[in-house]
Parts: C-alpha cells; sequence; structure tokens
C-alpha cells in the first residue's frame, strides 16, 4: 500500500491534510451541534442568544428520555436484532447471487439481473398497504422477523449488484485456474472468490448495515405496538406536537452512538477489508 | 436444461406467493359483546398522551375501578390508525379508544362503517353530558352528515398571540397598559410595522407571523374568512368563497406586509417556526393556535404572552377543531370505553389540567370558568363562534392545493387576480360532497 | 426425473472431493461444463429470488393491476377496470408535470455534485499517507444518522431567524447581507436540500470510489509515475478510465437516491415555496396516503420506475463493456 499514494511530495500532502481538516469539520459540525443542543435546557436552544456551547450543561434532556419510554432498551434490541440478522442473510445471499450473476452463465440471466434492478426502482411507500396485509395475514405484524423479511428485500437488490460488480472485476484466470485444478463452482465461489471478494463483502455489509439501522417507512408501518419498534419509529414517540431541540439532539446522539461505536472498532478491519481488493497483474 | 430448472423454482415461487396471497376473512365481532372484557385499550399520538393528561387520568380509573385495566399505546403517525381500518374489517382490534384529529380523518371510516356513531349506536349524549355542554365548534367538528362519529377531549381555535412587552415598548397599550387589539387587518399591519425592528440589516425582532405553512394554510384561510364575513361559504353555502372584497382586502395586505418583511414568511416549510419564533423572544405578534400562548410562556413567563382576537375573531368567530376520540365497531368493550371517557377524560383533572399547563381549550364549557388565566375568557368567546371545517370528501385536496397558491401570491409569481382565480378553481374542482 | 440427476451430479461434486479423477474427466468436457454452471448459477439465485419474489412480487403485481384501475380503496367498494387512463391523466395534471421538473432539478444536481464530491474525496483519502482514521470516521459519520431527525435538525440550522447558520453569518462573520430565509425563498430552498442530501449521502459514494481505486493494480501507478506523470495526469489518463465498474455501481446509487428523494423535502419544506421543491414522490405519496387514490398513485409509482430504469440502464450501457 506504501506505493499507491500519488504525491509524495510533502508540500502537497500538507494542503491534503488542511483540506481533509476542513472536509471532515463540515461533515461533523452538525452532528457534535445535535449532540451539544442535547446538553442544553430547553430554554437556553430557543432562547434569546444562542450558543454553541451550553451555558448550563445538564443531563434533562437524557433524563426526559429514560424516565418517559422503559422500553428504551428493547428498542436498541429491536433495532440490533433485525439489522444483524438482516446484514448476515443478505450478505449470504447476494455473495452468491452476485457470483452467479457475474461468472455462471444460465439462461435469462439478464433478464432477471434487470428485473431485480426494477424492483428497487419502485418507491417503496405505495406498496406499503400491500405488505402490511401480507404480514397481517400470516401474523408477522409487530415481530422482528416481519421487519427482517422485508428490509432484506430492500437492500438486497443493490448488494447483489454491487457483489456481481465486484466478481466481475476478479480476473477469470483465478478461476480458470481453480477450476484445472478440479473445484467444483461451490468451492471455486467459496474458496477462491469469496476471499478476494471481501472489500465488496465490506462494502455491502456497510450499506446493509446503515439502510437497515435507519429504515424508517417500512418500520413504522408494520411496528405498531411499542414492545416490537426499532429505535428509528420508537425514538418518533418522543417528538412533543413539535420537537423540542434538545431533545432531538439527544435522541440523534443516541441513535448514532451503536453504529459510530461499531465503525470506529471495526474500522481497521473494515477498511482493510476495502483495501485488500489489490491484486498484482 | 436449466429452462427446466428455472421453471421449476419459478413454479415454487407462485406457490409460494398464492400462500400470501390468499387469506381467510375472519367474520366481523357482533356489535357490542354482551360480557365485556375489562380492559379498555386506548392509543394517540405522543402529544397527545401527554397534553391530554391520558397517563393519569388511567391511573385514577383504575384506582376507582380495581377490576378494570387500561393500556395505553402510543402511535407514531396517522398513518397508523389508518392501516387499522384493515384490523377492523376483519373484526379485530388492538385498540378501543383512538384519539384523532376531527372528523375530517375519522371520515375513511365512516365510509367502510368501521366506527360507531354516538347519537345511537352508542347513546353518549345523556345526564351531564348533552350536546349543549360542549363547546360548540368541538362537537361540530366531530360530525359527518351530521351525524356524531367522534367524542371531543380538546378544542383549539386560531387567534393572535402577542408578546405584550413588545407591545408596552411600542406604546401599542391603553389608559390600563393593555395591548391593543388591531380590529381591521389594516391596523394590524400598522401594528406589526411599529412592532419590526432591523438592525443593520438583520432582524432582531419580528413584527408578524402568520400560519402560511404547507401543513396549515388551509386553516389560516378559513380562520380569517369566518373572521372577516362570519361565514367561510359563499351564497350557495357549500363552497367555500375566496372571491369577495373582504378576502382580497386581507390578501392585499399581506401580501404588503410580507413585502416589506413585515410579515415574515418562515413558516413556509415549517409550521412550527413562529412558535418557536415566539418562544426566542423574537417575534411580536404570531396568528396560530391559541394554545401557543401557553407555549410561550414557558420561557418567556405568563406575564410576557398574551392571547387576544385577530380581526374579526371575537365577533365572527375564526377556525376551531377538535382533537377525540373514535371507538371501532371491532371493540368488544365499547360502554366500558365510554365510562372511562366519561368518567376521566371529559373529567375535572384532565379537563382543567390540559387548560391550565398546555393551553389547550377542553371540549366542555363549564371547564373554562376553571381555567386560571383570563385569556381563557377571551379564546371561550373566539372558540364559541368558531367554525369547524367543512366535511368535503376532497378536503385533503384543499389542504394540499392552498399553500402552493397562497405562497406563489405572496412571492409575486401569481397577481391578486390570479391567486383568487385559483382558489375558485380549485373549491369548484373538489368534490364537495360528506361521504 | 431430470432434475434428479442434476441434483446428483451437484452432490457429487460437492461431497465427494476424492472422486476428483472422475470429475476431471469430466470437466474436461467444456460444454458440460458451462451446463453445470448454469444450473449452479440457478442454485445459486434461488434463495434470493425466493425473498424477492415472495416480498416484492406479490406488492408489485397488485400494484401493477391497480395501475390500470379506479380505486380509491378508502370510498369504492372494488377496483374498477380504466385501462391507461391513469398513465394518460399523469401527464395531463400540471401537478405531475411540476413534480417531474422539480425532481429532475435535484437529481442532476445531486448526480453530479455526489459523484464529483464522492471522487476528490476519495481520491484525496487516497493520496493521504498518513492514517486516514480520523478523517474517514468523520466523513462517513453523517450516513449513520437517520435522514429523517438530519432533515428536522437542518431545518433548525437554517430557520431564517433563529438559525445557527443565519446566526454564524450575520452576528458572528458580521455579512448580514448574506443571511436569508434558506429554505423559504424559491432561489435557494431546492439548492439547501441538495446540500443536506449530499452531506448526509456522500460518505457512501467516498467508500465506494475507495475500494475501487483500491483496487487498481499498483503495477499501473508504479508505471505512470516512472514514465514521469504528474498527479493530474495521473488522475485523468490512469484512474478515472480505469474505475469503469465502479461507476456503474455509484452511478446507480446516485440515480436511485437521486430520483426517489423523499424525506428532505418532505420534512424540510412541504413542498414549499409554493411548489418549488415537490418531488414525484411526494406527489405519489399524496395521491395514496392523503386521497386514497391507489389506481393512480400506483400508476405514478410505475412512472417514475421506469425513468429510473431508463438512466439505470443508460448508466449501464456507458461504462459496462459487454463481454459475454
Amino acid at each position: 500500500m506504501k506505493s499507491k499514494s500519488l504525491t509524495y511530495n510533502s508540500k502537497s500532502q500538507w494542503v491534503l491534510a488542511i483540506l481533509l481538516v476542513l472536509i471532515s469539520l463540515v461533515f461533523i459540525t452538525p452532528v457534535i451541534y445535535a449532540i451539544v443542543t442535547s446538553f442544553k435546557l430547553e430554554k437556553d436552544i430557543i432562547g434569546s442568544s444562542p450558543t454553541f456551547f451550553p451555558r448550563n450543561p445538564s443531563f434533562e434532556n437524557y433524563r426526559y428520555i429514560f424516565e418517559r419510554r422503559g422500553v428504551y432498551l428493547l428498542y436498541y434490541y429491536n433495532s440490533t436484532v433485525i439489522t444483524i440478522a438482516g446484514v448476515l442473510i443478505t450478505t449470504v445471499l447476494s455473495t452468491m447471487c452476485g457470483y452467479a450473476f457475474a461468472r455462471l452463465p444460465f439462461k435469462g440471466r439478464n433478464v432477471i439481473m434487470g428485473f431485480i434492478l426494477f424492483i428497487v426502482t419502485f418507491p417503496l411507500a405505495v406498496l406499503l398497504i400491500p405488505i402490511y396485509i401480507m404480514e397481517y395475514e400470516v401474523g408477522l405484524l409487530n415481530t422482528n422477523l416481519g421487519l427482517i423479511l422485508p428490509n432484506v428485500t430492500t437492500v438486497l437488490p443493490f448488494s447483489i449488484f454491487v457483489m456481481r460488480g465486484i466478481f466481475r472485476s476478479i480476473p477469470k484466470e483465478l478461476e480458470e485456474s481453480a477450476e484445472i485444478d478440479g473445484a467444483s463452482v461451490f468451492a471455486t465461489w467459496w474458496k477462491i472468490m469469496m476471499p478476494i471478494g471481501l472489500n465488496g463483502i465490506s462494502i455491502v455489509i456497510i450499506f446493509c448495515f446503515y439502510n437497515i439501522w435507519g429504515e424508517y417507512i417500512l418500520a413504522r408501518t408494520l411496528a405498531t405496538q411499542t414492545p416490537a419498534m426499532p429505535l428509528t419509529v420508537g425514538l418518533t414517540l418522543l417528538r412533543g406536537e413539535g420537537w423540542s431541540y434538545g431533545i432531538l439532539g439527544a435522541v440523534i446522539f443516541l441513535a448514532l452512538l451503536p453504529p459510530v461505536i461499531i465503525f470506529m472498532i471495526f474500522q481497521k478491519q473494515l477498511i482493510e477489508g476495502i483495501t485488500k481488493g489489490a491484486i498484482k497483474g | 436444461m436449466t429452462k427446466k430448472l428455472t421453471l421449476t423454482v419459478l413454479l415454487l415461487c407462485v406457490s409460494m406467493m398464492l400462500v400470501f396471497a390468499g387469506g381467510a376473512q375472519e367474520e366481523a365481532k357482533p356489535l357490542g359483546a354482551a360480557v365485556e372484557p375489562k380492559v379498555v385499550r386506548i392509543t394517540g399520538q405522543s402529544w397527545m398522551i401527554q397534553k391530554i393528561l391520558i397517563e393519569e387520568a388511567a391511573e385514577r380509573f383504575m384506582k376507582d375501578h380495581p377490576d378494570v385495566k387500561v393500556e395505553i399505546l402510543t402511535y407514531a403517525e396517522d398513518s397508523v390508525i389508518s392501516n387499522y381500518a384493515i384490523d377492523w374489517s376483519r373484526g379485530k382490534t388492538p385498540v378501543d379508544i383512538a384519539i384523532v384529529q376531527g372528523a375530517q380523518f375519522a371520515a375513511q371510516f365512516v365510509a367502510r362503517d368501521l366506527i360507531y356513531n354516538f347519537d345511537d349506536e352508542l347513546d353518549f349524549f345523556t345526564g351531564d353530558f348533552t350536546r349543549d355542554k360542549f363547546v360548540g365548534v368541538g362537537l361540530e367538528s366531530s360530525k359527518i352528515q351530521g351525524v356524531t362519529y367522534e367524542i371531543p377531549l380538546i378544542t383549539e381555535a386560531y387567534a393572535l398571540v402577542i408578546n405584550n412587552k413588545m407591545f408596552e415598548e411600542a406604546g401599542l397599550v391603553d389608559a390600563k397598559g393593555n395591548p391593543l387589539v388591531p380590529k381591521t387587518w389594516d391596523e394590524f399591519y400598522q401594528f406589526a410595522k411599529k412592532l419590526h425592528k432591523v438592525q443593520g440589516g438583520v432582524v432582531v425582532q419580528q413584527g408578524a407571523s402568520l400560519q402560511w405553512s404547507v401543513t396549515n394554510t388551509y386553516a389560516m384561510l378559513l380562520a380569517t374568512l369566518r373572521g372577516a364575513r362570519g361565514t367561510v361559504y359563499g351564497d350557495d353555502g357549500v363552497s367555500i368563497s375566496f372571491d369577495n372584497p373582504e378576502f382580497r382586502e386581507i390578501l392585499r395586505i399581506w401580501k404588503k406586509g410580507a413585502d416589506e418583511g413585515v410579515f415574515s414568511k418562515e413558516m413556509y416549510g415549517d409550521h412550527f417556526a413562529g412558535r418557536n419564533s415566539l418562544m426566542a423572544n423574537k417575534l411580536a405578534m404570531l396568528v396560530d393556535s391559541g394554545s401557543r400562548w401557553i407555549e410561550g410562556a414557558s420561557t418567556l413567563g405568563k406575564e410576557s404572552v398574551t392571547v387576544i382576537p385577530f380581526p374579526g375573531a371575537d365577533t365572527n368567530g375564526s377556525y376551531g377543531w377538535g382533537t377525540g376520540i373514535i371507538i371501532p365497531k371491532a371493540s368488544p368493550a365499547p360502554n366500558l370505553a365510554m365510562q372511562f371517557i366519561k368518567e376521566q377524560l371529559l373529567g375535572q383533572e384532565v379537563q382543567t389540567g390540559t387548560v391550565n399547563q398546555y393551553g389547550k381549550m377542553p371540549a366542555l364549557l363549564k371547564y373554562f370558568e376553571m381555567a386560571e388565566d383570563p385569556e381563557w375568557a377571551v379564546m371561550k368567546t373566539i372558540a364559541d363562534a368558531s367554525g369547524a371545517p367543512p366535511t368535503y370528501k376532497e378536503f385533503s385536496k384543499f389542504q394540499k392545493a392552498t399553500p402552493p397558491i397562497l405562497q406563489n401570491f405572496l412571492d409575486g409569481r401569481l397577481t391578486l387576480d390570479q391567486a383568487i382565480n385559483e382558489f375558485e378553481a380549485l373549491v369548484k374542482s373538489l368534490d364537495k360532497s360528506t361521504i | 426425473m431430470y432434475s434428479a440427476s442434476v441434483a446428483g451430479r451437484i452432490l457429487n461434486e460437492w461431497l465427494i472431493p476424492h472422486k476428483r479423477s472422475v470429475i476431471l474427466k469430466r470437466t474436461q468436457n467444456l460444454d458440460h461444463r458451462r451446463k453445470v454452471k448454469a444450473s449452479m448459477g440457478v442454485i445459486f439465485t434461488f434463495p434470493a429470488f425466493l425473498f424477492i419474489f415472495t416480498f416484492m412480487i406479490y406488492p408489485l403485481f397488485t400494484s401493477f393491476y391497480y395501475s390500470f384501475t379506479d380505486y380509491n380503496y378508502v370510498y369504492d367498494k372494488k377496483p374498477v377496470f380504466a385501462g391507461l387512463k391513469n398513465y394518460i391523466s399523469a401527464f395531463s395534471d400540471k401537478d405531475f408535470i411540476v413534480t417531474m421538473k422539480n425532481t429532475a432539478v435535484f437529481a442532476s444536481s445531486y448526480f453530479v455534485l455526489v459523484m464529483l464530491l464522492g471522487l476528490i474525496i476519495a481520491l484525496m483519502l487516497f493520496s493521504f499517507k498518513k492514517g486516514t482514521g480520523f478523517f474517514r470516521t468523520c466523513i462517513f459519520m453523517p450516513i449513520v444518522v437517520p435522514i429523517s431527525l438530519a432533515a428536522i435538525l437542518f431545518n433548525w440550522v437554517f430557520a431564517e431567524n433563529f438559525g445557527l447558520l443565519n446566526f454564524i453569518i450575520g452576528d458572528v462573520l458580521n455579512l448580514q447581507q448574506f443571511t436569508r430565509g434558506w429554505l423559504t425563498s424559491r432561489s435557494t430552498a431546492m439548492g439547501t436540500i441538495v446540500l443536506v442530501t449530499i452531506w448526509s449521502t456522500v460518505g457512501f459514494q467516498t467508500i465506494l470510489f475507495l475500494a475501487g481505486l483500491q483496487s487498481i493494480s499498483t503495477d499501473i501507478l508504479e508505471a505512470a509515475k516512472i514514465d514521469g506523470a504528474n498527479a493530474l495526469q495521473t488522475i485523468t489518463r490512469v484512474i478515472l478510465p480505469n474505475l469503469r465498474e465502479t461507476y456503474v455501481i455509484t452511478g446507480i446509487w446516485a440515480i436511485l437516491t437521486g430520483l426517489k428523494v423523499f424525506v428532505q423535502p418532505s420534512v424540510m419544506t412541504g413542498g414549499s415555496p409554493g411548489n418549488a421543491t415537490r418531488v414525484m414522490y411526494m406527489h405519489i405519496y399524496d395521491n395514496a396516503f392523503e386521497y386514497f387514490e391507489m389506481g393512480y398513485a400506483t400508476a405514478l409509482g410505475f412512472i417514475l420506475s421506469i425513468i429510473i430504469l431508463i438512466f439505470s440502464l443508460i448508466n449501464l450501457r456507458i461504462n459496462v463493456k459487454e463481454d459475454d
């Protein structure tokens, strides 16, 4: 990776550093602002002169959240279950399917690919009512499974597409040499393609994770009872007639804490995964 | 070869689809089962549960009746209740009482005969709860084709919330120090101009903010139309009339105020912007729901904020609506539900609590007397004279189509005549029949 | 019976590796090999397809059927067949035409910006030698903030009289003439929404581009360096052309996000001022859930789908070299 840089020139590196710092600031300031606001009292937020940092820092907003919503931890639990299951299922299915679209020729492959792509173009909101009726008949409403399944279906098409792209960019020689060694299709897929496709899998994992974690439209319709709600819906119950910005800030902070922590812990592995796609030749 | 395999796969999928497509229809439960279960399940939005003091009411009810359970569910958005229609049409329901905002919303259930009416099916208006004891506009907004489908719990009406410290400072007070009430829209504009302060190009004190939002423009129009003429309707008594000299004058003044910046456009996309400005001590006059004055008082103190009528509201009325409850026919415990409503939700603690703490007016007239602040006398006058929303089948089209017309006019993209014509054309195109 | 022998053959291949010699003999027949791969292809695709089929196909088919009917699902007892009426009246619905125009404005500016910024930021991260962990965390953070909450937050930041941005521009930087109602004036409303969407989503584009950059082989880059190419030349002549496969993915994702935009304008402006920020998805949503016109809403939904599909296919065509 050492030779992957575009410039060695230290002056350019400094310029880059400054630019990156600026960009990072722009990206992170709204989030910081939300978090900082969450520690302010209501009157300091809406009051006469807004300040960036709290004048009288307080945990009032957090107290409000945890006191009124005993089921708060349940929201986290639901979101976690739904997201992890969704990510796992999607990863397995999309890698298999993506490989098939990339390297296993079968009749109608392009048609089905196009069809799968078409599905994701349709506005989800319109499908809500048939999906609600479907789940109602089968008794899946207000269950985690009832949210895992449609969420997977929503992120699956694009994940398949990503994996297909990843697998297509792997040179055919690798596969062919595996074939000559007598490996079955399954073995080729598992032992050769998957390790190299890890960067793509990381992308799929990130994509699914943040989409399912932050998914609101499906969750709002299919989880109407509080114990079944994931975080995104449960948090909106904290909205009064209008959002109190202190509580909104606290809500945002609590909603992004788990993904950010996970990202910071696995950042190295994930980005290594993405960067491992380097192939010689 | 693969073709056959693909075909087998497709057949499997089709059979799975049939599994989901077919669904046994359950028979609807008979009305009011003989022995009702001792559970009342009530649902409302988060703010409704809070501001109508439902949790405390539930506790008191359970204490009074130890064998009864009250369960409170919170729903995130209106669409959740709309989807309950699917449950109800199959005879099942997760709730016995649903708090909704007005008959307009309940109309979708009435069309499919899914909720009770309170005139004959559930004989509600007896004893202490006869119709004359309710605030007029609350009951009116609960009716569809003259039949009551909703019991109002709180009522609200549009009024003019002001920061009276700013009025004092500008000299807009009478001999006793009470703020002057603008009697015409021109006066309103003059007041706002006096109260508007700009320093170095930045607005430090906004004169007035009007409810010109995408969500509530329709209410603003109905409120001011009624305040100006005593009725929103034209000669046929059914169509909302915009083409009249009073409304033209209103539009003219609104445009003047908007062009000069004296009337703020901040609420275009956010119907809370005005209330936030008020609470931030940056706004002098706010035309919005009267309950906002209590919200302003929460940051500025009750001495700084008060509510007065906007031009015409006290004599001709304003726009009022009720937030109340519906009971689905699928509920197994309608009588217990009604008991809960009568004993607690329309009882003193809730009805006076909601006024004093949150500024939502009670549904029953007698509780106005028990309200703490003198402002409620003003609001009562306004509410009593107010009109409820029209019960057109296509009212939601009216709600959605009016904001762009008004905003385009205020932004100068439509002339006054064009705007009036578009409003009239809109009303003409609506299906004004009630369901 | 035929499927049994296919299954048998597959089982053989998976579970009995010591039969390698047998397999080798068979795999020497290329045509046969291709057939095996083809059937494996179907098997590999099947689970995913089953998922999608069950959850999407039934709703999509019913929606497709409804789009040819007149069906107000609250007031009508049954859908009434109406042929192409919905599709035709969509194009004479002047509100819908306005939303098409707005969506086009949004999507095109969003597409250009997100592709450019995603690429540029990825290039910067790629070129920076020292640890980029901190920068990466910052840039990727907005994508985990749920967009509906972020939109409300930005509503406040951009508020005219008490928002943070005007406060900074007016009071802190003393540039009063630049303060304005960002979301309430026609000239800036759409642009503000685009910027908020960029903030919220460019992190993912950056990840995709980074992955693409990392998969360019080092030899090519070395060769360019040896040939004396400076940074700009390396970028334009070497890197950009090699990112073709990445453009497919980032392009499609940008098209989808741009054309299916809904939450941001809904929450931030609700379509105001006037109709300036009303997008197609909002119109579809209102028809479905406010007016209950299922027939019309589904027809509009399919029109949107087809538009998105057309642009996606264009993107595919431009960037993919046909190799089978």
